[in-house]
């Protein structure tokens, strides 16, 4: 049998047109750029490749073009073909606007038996309970959680320290349940907590709900100690002691844990990775200071320039993919989220990758006292003085939330693909806005992208996925595949940051 | 502290182009944007003391040229992306459970 050259079986060429493209120059070899499409959908190519594409100078018969056809960057027949699975793959991308916000934070006490000086919450001491959150608080906010649209929806509980409230927490989670009987909604539990003092009642209660524990550990006993000071000085010990008895009553994967990096933690990447090693823990979230809280009072003192986390961070992930290489399964979970939003078509919503902003659309927060915001980050410059973006009380349904000024700002200066810097950003598709963050450290909510810290670690990251991806021997590779699929044990992670 | 100096041909770069450019600098650089009879003219002044970038006008360039390849994308692919999105999430309202 004689088959046809292979000529004849290409598609007929007619020259190609352009579909929406932004591109960046590739840091460590800029001589090559990446090309993203309006979906996220991108390619790796040579800067002056794409000078003759934008031209019209590029051989629309060549591999390179079947290959940005295939990516939704250029069209080589009519201009109706690619539209409708290129739109799909927007609507995909955004998919966490359908479902309205999924997290919902009730904080049910301020109360806190620690005094850490990066704490980014208004703590009181464990004998105020005038910073309780009331039965009538909470039955509101009950109304409230439920007047959202989703059809699955976490509840996490924090503080303080929510455990010095428990009463509220069985309290809420039964009244949630008991009005879920009609509305049938998909109902998560999430507990963030110290895990100190935990009774056999509460691990019972924890158990039976199903509940996510969600702990602080910040490294090795010096430097969590150091870190998270209390009265007898023993917090390391009685985290751990707390995440071993959750692990007997819930499950090993129903516990998970992250780190706030002070100065001094800059000092110890490996000893920190370790200490999750050694604790048997899959996942670590090296989360950097935020500006907010005490966290502010004590800049000088624990504060670090962005640079110095990054250069952190490239140890520590070394450091971690060594484990992996080694045989023992680790994912740093903000590389994980940032491989998922470079590999998989999907978004996982998570609050400072979503755009439009998740303030609201993605969290909603329940204060102690009935205040309603749209993230963490919002209750805490409330509790600096600071409500600009405090969008209602529990007394109201929320369409008037919506309504508010607050929301409005939000909306007005919440979407990074109209935000100056963002606009023309290869990486916006993936990216996201925080408004609030940006007030916080440059006082406007659109920001200043050039001297923004938020911008400079998003793009930190996916540079640094990107060139680790490129890099990467087959056996790397399919380590940080696998950290951009979801799964059960970092789930809790994503969702409580 | 010295400015660096940069022309530009108006008749391949426009102001908006050199504007955006110019932007992406302004973290760490005062700037200044000057149109001369025949060109555009780029003045940067560094903020802080630090020694200067000896690379800064070849990197300015770059960027210009940069802007300048975007300008062109967006010209030709503008209105299509208006198009898109607004298709895209036209369906972006929440789901059935918001209206009962």
């Amino acid at each position: 049998m004689k088959f046809l050259p292979p000529e004849a079986f290409a598609k007929r060429q007619e020259g190609y047109r352009l579909l929406p493209m932004r591109f960046r120059r590739l840091p460590w070899d800029t001589e090559r750029v990446l090309v993203s499409s309006i979906s996220g959908d991108w390619l790796i190519m040579p800067r002056t490749m794409l000078d003759a594409l934008v031209d019209g100078a590029m051989d629309p018969g060549s591999v390179l073009a079947t290959d940005l056809e295939a990516r939704h960057l250029i069209t080589r027949g009519p201009l109706s073909t690619p539209l409708a699975p290129l739109l799909s793959q927007v609507r995909t991308r955004k998919r966490f606007l359908q479902a309205g916000p999924a997290l919902h934070l009730f904080v049910v006490s301020l109360r806190c038996h620690h005094t850490c000086n990066y704490c980014q919450v208004s703590r009181q001491d464990t004998a105020k309970t005038a910073f309780d959150m009331s039965g009538d608080v909470a039955e509101l906010a009950v109304e409230r959680l439920f007047e959202w649209p989703g059809h699955h929806l976490t509840i996490e509980f924090q503080g303080g320290e929510p455990l010095l409230h428990f009463g509220r927490v069985r309290d809420l989670t039964e009244r949630i349940l008991a009005r879920n009987e009609e509305q049938k909604r998909g109902l998560k539990f999430v507990l963030t907590s110290t895990l100190h003092d935990l009774t056999d009642e509460q691990l019972d209660f924890f158990a039976e709900h199903k509940f996510q524990l969600s702990t602080s550990l910040d490294g090795p006993e010096w430097l969590h100690d150091a870190n998270r000071p209390r009265p007898g000085r023993d917090s390391y010990r009685r985290t751990i002691e707390g995440i071993g008895r959750a692990r007997c009553a819930l499950g090993e994967d129903a516990i998970s844990a992250l780190t706030t990096l002070t100065q001094r933690s800059l000092s110890a990447p490996q000893e920190i990775v370790d200490e999750y090693r050694k604790q048997g823990l899959h996942s670590i979230f090296l989360r950097p200071l935020s500006p907010y809280g005490f966290a502010r009072r004590t800049a000088a003192r624990n504060s670090y320039p962005l640079a110095s986390f990054q250069t952190f961070y490239r140890k520590a992930l070394d450091h971690i993919l060594a484990i992996n290489r080694s045989g023992y399964a680790m994912k740093e979970v903000y590389g994980g989220l940032i491989l998922s939003q470079l590999l998989t078509p999907f978004s996982h919503g998570y609050v400072d990758l979503r755009s439009p902003t998740g303030g609201c659309l993605g969290a909603v927060v329940y204060d102690y006292d009935g205040q309603v915001y749209p993230s963490d980050e919002a209750r805490m410059l409330a509790a600096m003085g600071d409500t600009t973006f405090a969008i209602g009380r529990v007394e109201q349904p929320v369409a008037e939330w919506l309504d508010s000024p607050a929301m409005q700002r939000l909306l007005d200066s919440g979407v990074a693909e109209s935000l100056p810097g963002c606009s023309d950003c290869a990486f916006v598709p993936l990216c996201g806005a925080d408004p609030v963050d940006h007030y916080a450290r440059q006082g406007d909510l659109v920001g200043h992208r050039p001297s923004s810290d938020f911008c400079a670690k998003q793009i930190g990251f996916f540079d640094l996925m990107l060139q680790r991806l490129e890099l990467a021997d087959p056996e790397e590779r399919k380590i940080l595949e696998d950290w951009a699929l979801p799964e059960a044990s970092t789930k809790a992670h994503v969702e409580v940051a | 502290m010295d400015a660096i100096e940069i022309s530009f041909d108006c008749q391949f770069f426009s102001v908006d182009v050199l504007a955006r450019t110019a932007h992406r600098y302004t973290a760490d650089y005062f700037v200044e944007l000057i149109a001369m009879p025949d060109c555009l003219q780029v003045r940067l002044i560094a903020k802080s003391l630090s020694p200067s970038d000896p690379m800064l006008a070849a990197r300015f360039r770059n960027d210009a040229l940069d802007d300048r390849l975007r300008a062109q994308i967006a010209e030709c692919t503008a209105e299509l992306q208006a198009t898109l999105i607004r298709a895209a999430l036209a369906e972006a309202w929440p789901s059935a459970r918001s209206a009962e």
